[in-house]
């Protein structure tokens, strides 16, 4: 069991994820960034809001219209200038809404507000009131350009998060919560250029999901080759020992290698077909619940494919059965025109014919049709978590094994036949075994439809 | 067949149950959020029950009493609204006397307090406690009814009357004739906690000079403070007690357990291993001898001797007299025998001294740590002198540079100085603000 | 931040004017959504006051930036100092898992996920310096819990009992992942040693939800007052713990004792989100909708949880505006397509609110079946058997339901889950029974279904 874990907790540590897309604050954020920019002898405010998916979703349920936000913002912020009031007026704005996480997106509000008019050395206290109760960044910086001076201030002149773009990473600093600033600026003496909001791609802020701060985190290395090795080598024990667990038709497998007259290279063969089966059904089962994650869940799929499975073997036992039950009509015609003839019973061990090969593949795509569960979670989990090829290497190690089992049970099955057929019982059981074979993997067939069926939705 | 059908289920569990929870592991959005409603919070020590510091002196003014001073909840800021602190209701707040030496107390204050009528919440912080006295098993209520003065909230919350007022009206007398104070008082401990902290910046060679950063300036700690007759105390043959307080919360099971306890100064924090602190804290004295490897090699020493070779070597190893120190007394000064137990051991045929050193014994005083503790005993510079190795002849004038409390103390009961007011709020310029969220990190650590 | 709150008000989920809404009017009716009650995800706090570290520029204005967000004893402090300290002095163990644990703690004050990675990286950088640090792997398995890894938080709380089996806090991290896992027996003995060993707010508490899911609710009040008594002055803790014993109250449907604990837990921690819930609730029961309406959107707007923003459509859908109370569903189902895209396909809060609410019940018996693989806690078993009775497979229900009452919880819910079950399956005299006993209980576990049970004892 301890081994399980192991196994269970490297897939995990393989399986995380490369890049995330979340907010990287978090999706209940709402960050405000204030750029106080002294232009020539001008104060001008830029100011950024970026919601995060769920405040993003709520307030598109109700429309953003960029102009009422805007005079929002700038009724939510207060400006002093020589401890007199001034009034902040929004000039333009530029409103985009970047790609976040399940397809939600986010917003990203920039507005230009102008401020008065500055004389000489003044000094500046801004406030920014919006959105106060709300978790997330807050942050104030101020410039000055055109000739104007920043001559103090409790702020700093750059952004630590390039203004809500890329938010740090460093262990050391915590959310910011900035939301005031005072400054002593000495104005410049003409008016200076206005600035200007973000456009194209630096609006679309396509780096702000790119990184979570947590992949880094989870994402470290300290998976060595060797583990990968290790962990591939545990999947496919497990997925050997998997096979002995329910719903992989081992009995199905053994009956219908020893009613078919298998040989060991047919045993071979059935694992083959049992790994691609496998490995194919755990895929189209993933690609399938990927595809439809929206309206179903696996368990949803499971009870189907049991049914599709066991009717499935149902089939293949009825075909084998009737094929039995054709030559032992022949057998007997022969018996009965050669009577005192020495029986030649060298066309009983070539290999099956046409039908039987197909029979083969049906029992081992039977066998293997039914992805475990684990197997589809693993590769659903690497999926997600953006390490596709990894999972796909992991569940073909689990198919593998899986296969070996089977094979192995077959071999078994096969040598056992044989072992009996040398001791030549040459009587009527022997040659009524491939019968008897074919009932119980018609009656197995029966008894797993008969459980598939109130499993269904 | 069985066993490995339920392993590979087994498996199968796990493997759905770990990856589900490494998808949890993601940067998910409720997932994130998603802690428990129950999970209780984590880093909420509890200050209620956390003793500070413990004080046992001769009182200068009435030198036929021994005054005993315990401290509880550490770094108050009297300007922190909207939540005061007050003494816990439901625990017991003790302070053990042993009189001969043997660790196991012969007499024992329990303090219990209950909120007034009104203390439901707000500002109302005036409690009520009563004074129960144990001696050789029997327990008498020495004192019922009596008051804490409120918390120095503000002018308002005291309605205008001086906290000196409250201060003196609440001293009472027990029906043993002791004398009894408890309620908020200034912290009287003082010291560059930071530099005991991080230990890197032991400030060598200025400990004489001053200049560190008093963490504790301005906060407030809530008081028990006892005065004694020594006839009480003396037994006529062994003139040394040992003291500690504690304070016991109540469990499910109807008993009390021992949360926190203090007997010397800092010993906790710079003995006792951290990972060992809730079983000290739950430990009495007199099973006090499995610590005393900590004391005889002390984690201390050893990193001294990394930080600072210059100033070693540092004996690492058999330091009794560290052990001494915390665990036995001091031969010749205020040992009670073989019993290991951390008690702060006070010989109270020692005269007061009229003009005390701060360094206590070390400084040549013998009325002051390790002798009993006074209030103004520089225990930081003491300690870290000790530890260096003083008392074995390896003398360094360490000191973290703050000498005194920034508060005078009175010079009578309950002698420490009354709580800044909160509407004062003098504080904030005295002290850098880190130092004092170090303060508390550091008592909080404990 | 009330969408009222005047100039500095911006828009949250409703628009002062009424033009949008008058287009929506239009489009026709909203979901019939049949359902109630709160979901219950998310736990991490929120006080009041918030400002961090300020990194000031100028030597005259770092002094007062600094002390603007200082109050003794705040994690605000303490955060800020042990960082300082890790820059100027480098790496040391003890101060990085320190800093996570506070880090922790102010992902609880705020409920503020960002904290959460930034717990874990400073933990990992402990355990990269000492891989020892029992500190540091306590602090891991506590961040385990808060994300809903119950399995490895048991894993990390046992290696951090190993590396220091003296510390109560581990059996407390023990503790609650075996509750979690429906490991009840061990769960309490780890809650019981606990309380024995260093009584505290933590082992109060969780002493408390002992008595509670045994059915002693005079005993788990009892605890919880103690553990309330123990918070001291602290904010946060005192504010959680009220709001605890307020719900301790609500349960057994003392709504006004349950008021006077979220009052007091908002003069505790102004603007507490969770009180601010609560109240909403009791004002609910109160019939004052209204008025639960403006509290429950105080919550909404401070941070918009599933459980608020579900209760807030409830309450909508109940004072009659149903295209409201749309929006806030739809808000819900928002929070869940992102926690699907993260890889949560079961989470068990979720699921209930799904469950109640009659979304995608076509597939919420399997998920809550995988919900309850993953939280096999008596809540696992009665969100399944919920989940089961609506879907019609009743008899399988009652054998979930009767996990879920095994431990002989009052929960009013789960009494009432169980009445429909018995419905279903055509006895209707034990369906009255448990009606009646969930109201009883408490008269209004559910904005919803408390009126369903109501009607069906009429």
């Amino acid at each position: 069991m301890r081994r399980l874990i192991l196994l269970a907790s490297i897939a995990i540590a393989l399986a995380a994820p490369a890049t995330a897309l979340a907010h990287p604050l978090g999706n209940f954020t709402i960050n405000r960034h204030s750029r106080i920019e002294i232009s020539g002898d001008h104060l001008y405010v830029v100011y950024v809001l970026d919601l995060a998916e769920i405040p993003t979703f709520q307030a598109r349920q109700t429309g953003i219209d960029a102009k009422v936000y805007a005079r929002r913002i700038a009724a939510g912020t207060t400006v002093t200038v020589e401890g007199r009031p001034a009034h902040l007026r929004p000039v333009t704005q530029v409103l985009a809404f970047p790609r976040g996480a399940a397809g939600l997106q986010t917003t990203r509000l920039e507005v230009l507000l102008a401020g008065p008019k500055l004389h000489g050395v003044s000094e500046v206290v801004y406030h920014d009131n919006n959105y106060a109760d709300r978790i997330g960044w807050s942050e104030v910086i101020a410039r000055a350009s055109g000739g104007a001076h920043l001559l103090e201030a409790t702020v700093p002149t750059t952004s630590k998060s390039a203004e809500l773009r890329a938010y740090p990473k460093d262990l050391l600093q915590s959310p910011l919560r900035v939301t005031s600033a005072h400054v002593r600026v000495e104005a410049g003496g003409s008016a200076g250029p206005e600035p200007t909001l973000s456009s194209g791609s630096t609006l679309q802020a396509p780096d702000r999901i790119a990184d979570s701060g947590f992949t880094r985190l989870v994402a470290r290395d300290r998976l060595s080759a060797g583990v990968i090795a290790i962990s591939l080598l545990l999947a496919l024990f497990w997925g050997a020992a998997h096979a002995f667990t329910p719903g992989h038709g081992k009995s199905i497998v053994a009956a219908y290698l020893v009613g078919s007259r298998g040989t060991p290279r047919h045993a071979v063969l059935l694992g083959l077909v049992v790994t691609v089966t496998h490995t194919v059904g755990v895929f189209a089962l993933g690609i399938v619940t990927l595809a439809l994650s929206q309206f179903i869940v696996p368990a949803d799929l499971y009870p189907w494919l049991n049914l599709a499975s066991a009717l499935l073997v149902v089939a293949v036992g009825l075909g084998v059965l009737r094929a039995r039950i054709r030559s032992m009509a022949h057998a007997r015609a022969h018996a009965r025109g050669h009577e005192h003839h020495h029986h030649d019973h060298s066309h009983e061990h070539v290999p099956p014919n046409g039908s039987g090969l197909r029979g083969l593949v049906g029992v081992g795509v039977s066998g293997g049709l039914l992805p475990c569960p684990t197997a589809l979670v693993v590769l659903l989990a690497a999926i997600s978590l953006h390490r596709v090829g990894y999972g796909l290497v992991l569940i073909v190690a689990f198919s593998l094994g899986l296969a070996a089992s089977v094979t192995g049970i077959g071999l078994v099955a096969v040598t056992a036949k044989r072992f009996f057929a040398r001791k030549s019982f040459d009587g009527r059981l022997i040659r009524a075994l491939p019968a008897i074979s074919a009932v119980v993997v018609l009656v197995l067939g029966l008894a797993m439809t008969f459980r598939a069926l109130p499993g269904l939705p | 067949m069985k066993k490995r059908l339920l392993l590979g289920l087994g498996f199968a569990v796990a493997l759905v149950a770990a990856v589900g929870v490494a998808v949890v592991a993601g940067p998910t959005p409720g997932a994130g959020q998603a802690s428990s409603h129950r999970e209780a919070p984590l880093i909420s020590e509890d200050p209620t029950a956390d003793n500070t510091d413990l004080y046992a002196f001769r009182s200068p003014d009435k030198p036929d009493s021994v005054t005993i001073i315990s401290n509880w909840i550490p770094g108050e800021d009297p300007a922190a609204g909207p939540n005061y602190w007050t003494f816990s209701k439901n625990a017991r707040y003790n302070v053990y006397i042993d009189k001969n030496g043997d660790a196991v107390p012969d007499t024992t204050y329990t303090y219990r307090f209950t909120n007034g009528p009104n203390v439901a919440f707000l500002q109302n912080t005036q409690q009520s406690y009563s004074v129960t006295k144990t001696e050789a098993g029997v327990s008498r209520v020495v004192g019922q009814g009596l008051l804490t003065p409120p918390d120095n909230i503000g002018p308002k919350s005291l309605g205008g009357v001086p906290y000196a007022k409250y201060r003196t009206d609440q001293t009472h007398v027990l029906s043993d004739g002791e004398l009894t104070f408890a309620g908020q008082r200034d912290d009287p401990f003082f010291g560059d906690v930071g530099a005991i902290f991080d230990l890197v910046s032991i400030r060598a060679g200025t400990g004489s000079t001053g200049g560190g950063k008093d963490f504790l300036a301005g906060y407030a700690v809530h008081s028990i403070a006892l005065q004694i007759p020594i006839s009480q105390l003396d037994n006529g043959t062994n003139h040394t007690i040992g003291v500690y307080a504690n304070t016991e919360r109540p469990t499910p099971d109807g008993g009390f357990t021992q949360v926190s306890r203090l007997g010397n100064p800092l010993i906790n924090e710079v003995l006792i291993p951290t990972d060992l602190k809730d079983r000290w804290n739950a430990t009495r004295p007199i099973e006090d001898s499995q610590f005393a490897q900590y004391a005889s090699t002390p984690i201390l020493a050893a990193l001294l001797n990394k930080l600072y070779p210059q100033f070693g070597p540092f004996q690492e190893t058999n330091r009794d007299d560290l052990v001494a120190v915390t665990l036995t007394g001091v031969p010749g000064l205020n040992y009670t025998g073989p019993t290991q137990a951390d008690l702060l051991r006070l010989n109270m045929s020692i005269p007061v001294t009229a003009s005390p050193n701060r360094l206590g014994v070390i400084g040549g005083d013998l009325a002051g740590y390790p002798n009993g503790r006074r209030l103004g005993d520089d225990v930081i510079d003491i300690d870290e002198r000790v530890i260096a190795g003083e008392l074995i002849g390896h003398k360094l004038p360490l000191g973290d540079g703050v000498n005194e409390d920034d508060k005078a103390f009175l010079s009578v009961f309950p002698y420490t100085a009354d709580p800044d007011s909160g509407f004062a709020n003098t504080k904030g310029a005295q002290k850098p603000t880190v130092a004092a969220a170090m303060a508390v990190l550091w008592r909080a650590n404990r | 931040m009330g969408g009222a709150a005047g100039g500095a008000a911006l828009p949250d989920s409703i628009p002062p004017e009424g033009g949008m809404r008058r287009r929506r009017t239009a489009i026709g009716l909203a979901a019939a959504v049949v359902a109630a009650a709160a979901v219950l995800l998310g736990g991490s706090l929120r006080a009041g006051d918030d400002a961090g570290a300020t990194p000031a520029r100028t030597i005259g204005a770092q002094q007062a930036a600094l002390e603007s967000g200082f109050s003794s004893g705040s994690t605000v402090s303490l955060v800020q100092d042990l960082q300082l300290r890790l820059r100027a002095h480098g790496d040391q163990g003890a101060l990085w898992s320190l800093l996570g644990l506070a880090y922790q703690q102010r992902a609880r004050e705020t409920a503020d996920p960002a904290w959460y990675p930034k717990a874990d990286g400073a933990l990992e950088r402990a355990l990269a310096l000492d891989p020892r640090d029992p500190v540091a792997t306590s602090g891991l398995a506590s961040l385990a819990l808060s994300r809903h890894r119950f399995r490895d938080a048991l894993q990390l709380g046992r290696r951090a009992r190993a590396l220091a089996p003296d510390s109560a806090r581990n059996l407390g991290i023990v503790g609650d992942a075996l509750l979690e896992l429906g490991r009840y027996p061990d769960a309490f003995a780890a809650f019981n040693r606990m309380a024995r060993s260093k009584p505290s707010l933590a082992s109060y508490a969780r002493y408390s939800y002992e008595r509670e899911l045994q059915g002693d609710r005079a005993g788990a009040i009892r605890w919880m007052t103690f553990a309330v008594d123990a918070a001291g002055a602290q904010p946060e803790p005192l504010a959680w713990a009220q709001v605890q014993l307020g719900k301790l109250y609500w349960n057994g449907g003392q709504i006004d004792r349950a008021a006077v604990e979220y009052e007091r837990a908002l003069g505790s921690s102004p603007r507490y989100v969770y009180a601010l819930d609560g109240l909403a609730q009791v004002w609910a029961a109160r019939g004052q909708l209204g008025r639960a309406i403006l509290l429950e959107r105080q919550a909404v707007a401070s941070i918009p949880l599933p459980q608020f923003v579900g209760t807030l459509g409830d309450l909508y859908r109940l004072s009659g505006h149903p295209l409201l109370a749309r929006d806030q569903y739809a808000t819900i189902a928002a929070i869940e397509r992102l926690l699907r895209a993260n890889g949560v396909r079961t989470d068990l809060e979720a699921t209930l609110f799904d469950v109640d609410h009659g979304v995608a019940l076509g597939s919420v018996a399997a998920r809550a079946r995988h919900a309850r693989l993953e939280r096999p806690s008596i809540d696992g078993d009665d969100v399944l058997a919920w989940a089961l009775v609506r879907t019609g497979h009743c008899a399988e229900a009652r054998i979930y339901s009767r996990r879920a009452l095994r431990l002989g919880t009052k929960d009013a819910a789960k009494y009432f889950h169980r009445g429909m079950i018995e419905r279903c399956l055509g006895r209707s005299g034990p369906a009255r029974a448990w009606f009646a006993r969930a109201l009883a209980t408490n008269p209004h576990f559910s904005l919803i279904w408390a009126p369903v049970a109501r009607e069906a004892l009429r």
